[in-house]
């Protein structure tokens, strides 16, 4: 039976593929091809929760043997990645669940999505997503979980940006997109810290050595899954971001932030409970930053005038809880909390755009208690997180590259020489003319008058400066020199800005220094 | 298409006809108004696809996680209904439907801009008299055609997206 898990994350991959290969050569296409893109990846990802059903069947009457290897998937001297799946306990559980939410997401989007210009895109994201969801939950090493990780966050991102022509919603795509690279920082590091203290990139290796490293490196491995859990599930600070990705479709909303996608933190961490028991301090940073995000979310979420918005503060909240009871060590709680969260949310998200009808004849209620009007602020401004974070992240590196770019413009390229085809060229055709009678324009020396004898030399002068004249501020005033005087004073202006925002300098030798004592 | 009753032998002056017209009309021809200006303009003048609606303050929809709110039609409903002006068809005599054109303003701007037609059937003689405004009522005359049949009226739109012509549904025991 253990086979059977490898076709789990296979069946929605071949079905993208198709889907994609497809449309891309025009076989899929249009209006006339929506059944076709819609049979393919309805059926592979039923067929996936069948087979996913029947693993879990199978690990209830205990014919599973825990793992699953297909070979080797890299060997380079010590380190070996094996492509290995778990067939046991939580992982098969959540895949069984995942992969029927994901069958009725894609099934109740075949009618939504009808007759929308993306139509075959949607399904080629979502089936790749299913996929990628599937191998996060049931892969058996570190680096196939954040294969799954990453994909799902790249499909996160195309699914956020479906209406890429609202400036809107690329945008916020691309910040959702950013936000979460911090987040896969700490998984990266995470994952090199294993291999190097562990020596495996294995989960049950990892959780199985758990108990020899020193509470020190236990700790180190634990925060940098924790990061990553963080940012995937939306824990604060990283919370802004999720309020962001409501741009999509409303299944795809549903599938990613309601019911699939954003558990995956809170699935991280639930794995490598092991580790994290050993990491008592990490323990309490979970159960803090899960409180903290409860709170928050619930207050923001008591002001939010739209659908969307008041369930995606619903949705982290609910995280927060996730994390809190993970960090206070209810670890059963927590996965079964993970679990029928999952399917309420999914089904608020999917019911939706029907609310109306959901509250015609409900009354209104009235608020139990009546907050601070700073607190109501607050709320309304989401505590201004995302202001922070423009302010203390966004501005500082904006302003390194900006000054990067400087040195690239003013060393690096002056050293190197740079290709500069506007400024040799004739920008005039006065310039032109001139060039054909015989004047130098670029050299110094300009012989443009020849005379002899004192009258001769003075009427050659007199033409030079009255040429250089005329070169210098007349033919090219407009040509080369407004625009690089222009760009030299900007250059001024901003050296005079760099001298003022000094501090992003320390912070980032800081870091240059923490990353070399390391 | 609404039907609303109304017979013209009990009421000889018109003023039954005044208050059905001067509340159809205004209605009628903004439904299809807003028909018309969303397909012709469904960003701007309908509010695009449903799909990124997201219901906002329980009284309208927004695009996303902030948008402006979306006014008009969204693009599904205008694909399922072709926009066409207003056809008012009245069983009355022109006489009534004259005065009452002279006595009302807003009929006079809908009908007499051009924004509805506006038809009357003779109770008595059966014929069809069509409003053009400027000129008044005109006898409209045609020959009579043969509409092809069909079953039921999925065979009628059946694998097609664009308006279809008219075309007539045959009932039970109607051949």
């Amino acid at each position: 039976m253990d086979a059977l898990v490898v076709l789990i994350p296979l069946m929605p991959l071949a079905a993208a593929s198709a889907i994609g290969i497809g449309h891309l050569f025009g076989a899929i296409n249009g209006e006339q091809g929506e059944t076709v893109t819609a049979d393919i990846a309805s059926w592979a990802v039923i067929m996936s929760s069948l087979l996913a059903l029947t693993l879990l069947g199978a690990d209830l009457l205990g014919k599973n043997s825990g793992s699953y290897n297909i070979g080797q998937w890299l060997n380079s001297d010590t380190l070996k990645i094996q492509m290995n799946f778990i067939t046991t306990g939580f992982n098969v559980r959540l895949a069984a669940l995942f992969s029927v939410l994901l069958a009725v997401v894609v099934h109740f989007s075949i009618n939504y999505m009808h007759r929308e210009v993306g139509f075959h895109r949607f399904f080629f994201i979502l089936s790749l997503f299913a996929s990628a969801i599937l191998l996060l939950v049931l892969s058996g090493n570190v680096v196939g979980t954040f294969v799954g990780w990453e994909l799902a966050g790249l499909c996160s991102y195309f699914l956020i940006a479906y209406a890429y022509d609202r400036p809107v919603a690329a945008t916020n795509a691309t910040r959702v997109f950013v936000t979460n690279r911090i987040g896969e920082a700490g998984f990266i590091l995470g994952m090199g810290l294993s291999y190097a203290w562990v020596d495996s990139v294995n989960w049950s290796a990892i959780n199985a050595v758990a108990a020899q490293l020193t509470p020190g490196q236990a700790a180190t491995i634990a925060l940098c899954f924790a990061v990553a859990a963080f940012a995937k599930s939306a824990q604060l600070p990283f919370t802004p971001w999720l309020s962001r990705a409501m741009e999509g479709p409303t299944p795809s909303s549903a599938v990613f932030y309601g019911a699939v996608m954003v558990h995956s933190g809170v699935y991280l961490v639930i794995l490598l409970r092991p580790v994290f028991e050993l990491a008592p301090l990490v323990m309490a940073v979970v159960a803090v930053v899960g409180l903290m995000t409860a709170v928050y979310s619930f207050t923001v979420g008591l002001t939010q005038t739209d659908v969307k918005s008041s369930l995606i503060f619903a949705t982290s909240g609910q995280l927060g809880l996730m994390f809190l009871e993970c960090g206070l060590g209810f670890w059963q709680l927590a996965s079964w909390h993970l679990c029928a969260h999952a399917v309420v949310r999914g089904y608020q998200f999917l019911t939706a755009p029907s609310l109306m009808h959901s509250v015609s004849g409900l009354a209104a209620k009235e608020p139990v208690l009546s907050a601070p009007a700073w607190v109501y602020a607050a709320s309304l401004q989401r505590f201004w997180l995302d202001q922070i974070t423009d302010w203390a992240l966004v501005k500082p590196i904006r302003g390194l590259a900006h000054d990067l770019s400087y040195f690239d413009d003013h060393i690096v390229d002056r050293m190197m020489g740079a290709p500069d085809p506007a400024i040799r060229a004739i920008s005039s055709l006065a310039q032109l003319e001139e060039r054909m009678i015989g004047a130098h324009l670029d050299s110094e020396s300009d012989n443009f008058a020849q005379g002899t004898g004192f009258a001769g030399k003075l009427t050659e002068w007199m033409a030079a400066i009255l040429h250089w004249f005329e070169d210098r501020f007349v033919l090219h005033g407009i040509g080369k020199n407004t625009i690089s005087y222009g760009r030299e004073l900007g250059h001024i202006a901003n050296k005079f800005e760099q001298s003022v925002l000094r501090p992003r300098y320390l912070v980032l030798f800081v870091l240059i220094t923490l990353l070399v004592a390391f | 298409v609404f039907l609303i009753s109304y017979d013209p032998t009990q009421d000889p002056d018109g003023t039954v006809l005044e208050g059905i017209l001067l509340n159809v009309a205004p209605v009628g021809a903004g439904i299809n108004l807003e028909y018309y200006f969303s397909t012709v303009n469904s960003e701007r003048f309908g509010c695009g696809s449903k799909v990124p609606h997201n219901v906002t303050g329980f009284f309208g929809v927004m695009e996303g996680a902030s948008s402006d709110l979306r006014t008009g039609l969204p693009r599904q409903m205008t694909e399922i209904h072709e926009p066409m002006r207003l056809q008012l068809l009245v069983e009355a005599k022109t006489s009534v439907l004259e005065l009452i054109y002279q006595r009302q303003e807003s009929i006079r701007e809908l009908v007499g801009g051009g924004w509805v037609h506006l038809s009357a059937k003779d109770p008595e003689s059966g014929e069809i008299y069509w409003f053009q405004p400027g000129s008044g009522f005109l006898l409209w005359q045609s020959d009579s055609k043969d509409l092809p049949v069909r079953d039921s009226s999925p065979d009628c739109y059946r694998d097609q997206t664009l308006p279809v012509a008219p075309v007539l549904i045959r009932q039970f025991g109607i051949v």
